[in-house]
């Protein structure tokens, strides 16, 4: 009934295989991987995995490997969280109201016992619930130790909507991150929301934080050249 | 007037505008002669290649009048389109009624395609693929494009249950 070859694989070149599969939404890719072994090698590549996890999400860049594949095909956003670094103060309440989240779903995704839990971290991971926070995002995948398992964490510090920044300047953590701002400001000559940004996907990094920025903007000038004139 | 010879040898003229669909003849006629060998390319399949550039060559050459632009941007934009999608609703219903063909056929128009360069015709007949894998279970796109299960049965249920996931409400 089926012809002993497959014809499929002799016509279609891995490339144009590839080009239909970035076509294809994750549950099919799935599914296609289930077809014949040339399907399931290019269906589970993982740089097609990325691209249509990218595609899905529309976030930026994706940077860190997962354990799991199951990873990539996680049909929700609670596999998204925002890294907010505790500084003097910082209540869950207070992060609850200011992320626009539920206690409980901070608790829960932290894996904290009680609200004093707070004291003994570093960080929380606040849950994502608007879409719109992934765009053009950078996400790290990481295995968080409290809340014992992968990841895709967005880094905004600051707030997700800017407006926050006010509330933060008055703690001293937030004092020695607006040098480091200034300092990464005036070296790069970029306004302020430029310098946070990449200071955001550096972990407050600044070293890391302008080898970024002046890669980008090698990346702009070669391929926009019109922008620079 | 461009002369292109097929692999078997026939030998098909058609205007500029019409060749030129293709980038990749385009680029050929600028440092050469008229007669363009394509020893990779089927009479068959360059009929039908053809046939797409003529209908495109000329919906490209007219100007979109406002009203169907308007309906054009109206429609595209609640379908997620992988690529731009052809604006012109009468040249869209034409696209659609051209990739009416077995899968073969697509085949073979799509490796031309890629070959000479024509992007909106690449874009048109993978989207067609596409489609036509989505919404199916393994076995169904095995049949829908003759593929022979090479899975041993051990791997076969692997998979499955690795991609359990994707086999849910279908």
């Amino acid at each position: 009934m089926l012809s002993p070859m497959c014809d499929f694989s002799i016509v279609v070149s891995g490339d144009l295989l590839r080009s239909i599969f970035e076509r294809l939404p994750p549950s099919d890719l799935a599914r296609s991987a289930c077809v014949c072994r040339l399907w399931r090698d290019f269906a589970s590549d993982r740089e097609m995995k990325e691209k249509i996890f990218r595609s899905t999400w529309k976030v930026r860049r994706v940077l860190g490997e997962p354990s799991s594949s199951a990873f990539w095909r996680h049909p929700s956003l609670d596999r998204f969280a925002i890294s907010h670094r505790l500084s003097r103060g910082d209540s869950v309440a207070g992060l609850a109201l200011r992320y626009g989240v539920q206690v409980m779903d901070i608790k829960r995704l932290n894996n904290m016992m009680s609200e004093h839990g707070i004291y003994s971290r570093e960080r929380l991971l606040i849950p994502i619930n608007k879409l719109s926070l992934l765009i053009d995002s950078t996400c790290y995948i990481e295995l968080d130790e409290h809340s014992k398992r992968e990841v895709a964490v967005l880094y905004l510090e600051g707030g997700p909507d800017g407006k926050t920044t006010q509330t933060m300047n008055n703690t001293i953590y937030a004092k020695a991150r607006r040098k480091i701002l200034n300092s990464v400001k005036r070296s790069m000559q970029v306004d302020d929301g430029t310098a946070e940004y990449y200071l955001s996907t550096s972990d407050g990094d600044p070293r890391a934080a302008m080898l970024q920025l002046s890669e980008d903007l090698r990346w702009e000038q070669q391929n926009r050249p019109h922008l620079f004139r | 007037m461009i002369k292109l010879v097929s692999g078997d040898g026939a030998e098909f003229e058609v205007e500029e505008e019409v060749a030129f669909q293709s980038k990749i003849i385009k680029d050929i006629v600028a440092d050469a002669d008229d007669v363009i060998p394509l020893p990779t390319v089927s009479s068959k399949v360059l009929i039908q290649v053809i046939e797409y550039c003529r209908k495109h060559a000329a919906v490209n050459s007219f100007p979109l009048s406002p009203s169907s632009s308007a309906a054009a941007a109206a429609s595209s934009s609640s379908s997620i389109s992988y690529s731009k999608p052809v604006s012109d609703p009468a040249l869209r219903a034409w696209d659609n009624e051209f990739v009416k063909l077995n899968n073969s056929s697509l085949f073979d128009i799509v490796i031309a395609a890629n070959y000479l360069d024509i992007e909106e015709l690449v874009d048109l007949v993978l989207e067609t693929v596409a489609d036509r894998i989505k919404g199916k279970q393994a076995q169904e796109i095995r049949r829908q494009f003759n593929i022979e299960n090479d899975f041993t049965p051990e791997e076969e249920e692997a998979l499955r249950r690795e991609n359990s996931w994707a086999f849910q409400n279908n």
